[in-house]
């Protein structure tokens, strides 16, 4: 039987029609067609469908729609500012090229994001403990953690 | 594919009836992190899922002269962010610090985590190590147990469907005491340990000998477990090289631990008898940092 999820999503107050088992994840996607987030395992081990919950970066895949009830969840489309301009972290990932397939960018941003909300100076031991959970197969990973070294001291 | 029902009652009443229910196959979700994968992955399947985040309590993190006090639905990122914690409990930072992501810490709970009963646990050993008694409801009142008395085999504890762990409690470490949690794995996150060893030991007043010492093994046996003839063996005793190395050999021998895809029992126990002793003098370390004495 639906039930429904009333939560913040990008700033805007939302519902969405959820059956009890479907995962934010899901919605984010298909409720509301913000296809930022991505299913890389589904198991919460790659970060792809990482988002912010209450500011805090967590595996969407493993938290149900309806947990997300009364919470403020940003995705990656809500870094964008509302005249299009991209946010700080999202220019550094591009001008530092961090940014290969993209599939693991969105997720990435986002933990960077709640790091550097966290922490305004993060050492370079404390960026690789904050994307630990996220995986790229692409890049390596140096490019990614100069980038967000770049975004922060901005 | 994924099919139940969700519910977040509002006591641990309502909780514990609509897990006993019998026609329901009722499971308990705290965080999330654990049970949802087993339910991916279909070694779990349930009708119900019953959410304790609406009951009141059971998130918090208190402390007073003897007791330090954690509800079991605090968050594995609440306990590392506690500065309370560093300072005063750094064992437990050691466990909480290297645990999973930070998307997973900021979800999962401590007593998902226990409940979970993995025998790889990474805040059980720690707990251990400080002789820690969880609190539980059961047939309507509150239950004590010794952690140690408290798993049962792998996945499993004492408690029964309707039971609900509510809050976990240990000590506050008196002076002249330190400990430390050590985590072998691959990778440095992400990764459940092939071998853990936590050593949780308070000096005599002269700082010459152990007074006390706790040694808990993760990975090493069906359950997380205390080595306690290596602790006989360290108790009163000096931390000279052989002492430690009959401790370590000691624990390497009361660890059951077998082959897995993480690895072998064999290296398992060869890495209790090379580590144990760094993990003591990392303990050590700690409470010379903190009173200034040679220990």
């Amino acid at each position: 039987m639906k039930r429904t999820s009333r939560f913040t999503l990008n700033g805007e107050r939302v519902e969405a029609e959820v059956e009890p088992w479907s995962t934010l994840l899901e919605v984010i996607r298909d409720n509301f067609d913000l296809t930022g987030t991505k299913e890389g395992c589904g198991y919460g081990e790659c970060g792809t469908c990482t988002v912010l919950m209450d500011r805090l970066a967590v595996a969407s895949c493993l938290v149900l729609a309806l947990q997300a009830e009364g919470k403020d969840v940003v995705t990656i489309e809500g870094l964008v500012g509302p005249d299009g301009e991209l946010h700080p972290l999202q220019k550094a990932f591009i001008q530092k090229g961090a940014i290969q397939c993209g599939f693991c960018t969105p997720g990435m941003i986002l933990s960077a994001k709640a790091l550097l909300e966290q922490n305004g100076d993060p050492t370079e031991e404390e960026i690789k403990k904050a994307v630990v959970g996220n995986i790229c197969r692409c890049t390596g990973y140096v490019k990614i953690i100069e980038a967000i070294k770049s975004a922060s001291r901005k | 594919m994924l099919h139940f029902d969700y519910i977040e009652p509002t006591t641990l009443e309502e909780a514990a009836s609509a897990l006993s229910a019998r026609e329901v196959a009722g499971r308990i979700i705290a965080g999330g992190t654990d049970v949802l994968v087993q339910i991916k992955e279909q070694k779990l399947a349930v009708d119900l899922l019953v959410s304790l985040a609406r009951i009141p309590g059971l998130r918090s993190i208190h402390h007073d002269e003897k007791w330090v006090n954690v509800g079991a639905m605090t968050t594995i990122r609440e306990i590392e962010t506690s500065d309370f914690i560093r300072q005063s409990v750094p064992i437990l930072f050691d466990a909480v610090d290297q645990f999973g992501s930070v998307q997973t810490r900021n979800v999962a709970t401590l007593g998902g985590n226990i409940c979970n009963a993995s025998p790889a646990a990474d805040s059980v050993p720690a707990l251990l190590a400080l002789k820690a008694e969880v609190t539980y409801w059961n047939s309507g009142e509150m239950k004590r147990q010794n952690l140690h008395q408290f798993f049962v085999s792998p996945g499993k504890t004492i408690l029964d469907r309707g039971d609900i762990l509510a809050s976990i409690r240990f000590e506050k470490p008196r002076p002249r005491s330190g400990g430390a949690y050590l985590k072998l794995s691959a990778r440095n996150g992400m990764d459940l340990p092939l071998l853990s060893i936590a050593v949780q030991l308070q000096m005599d007043q002269n700082f010459s000998c152990c007074e006390d010492v706790a040694v808990a093994l993760g990975a090493a046996a069906p359950t997380p477990i205390r080595a306690t003839g290596a602790e006989k063996i360290l108790k009163g005793e000096r931390f000279t090289e052989e002492i430690l190395a009959h401790a370590a050999d000691r624990a390497s021998q009361e660890a059951r631990p077998r082959d897995d895809f993480r690895s072998s029992a064999e290296y398992r126990k060869a890495m209790i008898r090379n580590l144990l002793p760094e993990v003591v003098k990392r303990a050590l370390s700690r409470i010379r940092q903190s009173t200034g004495k040679e220990a």
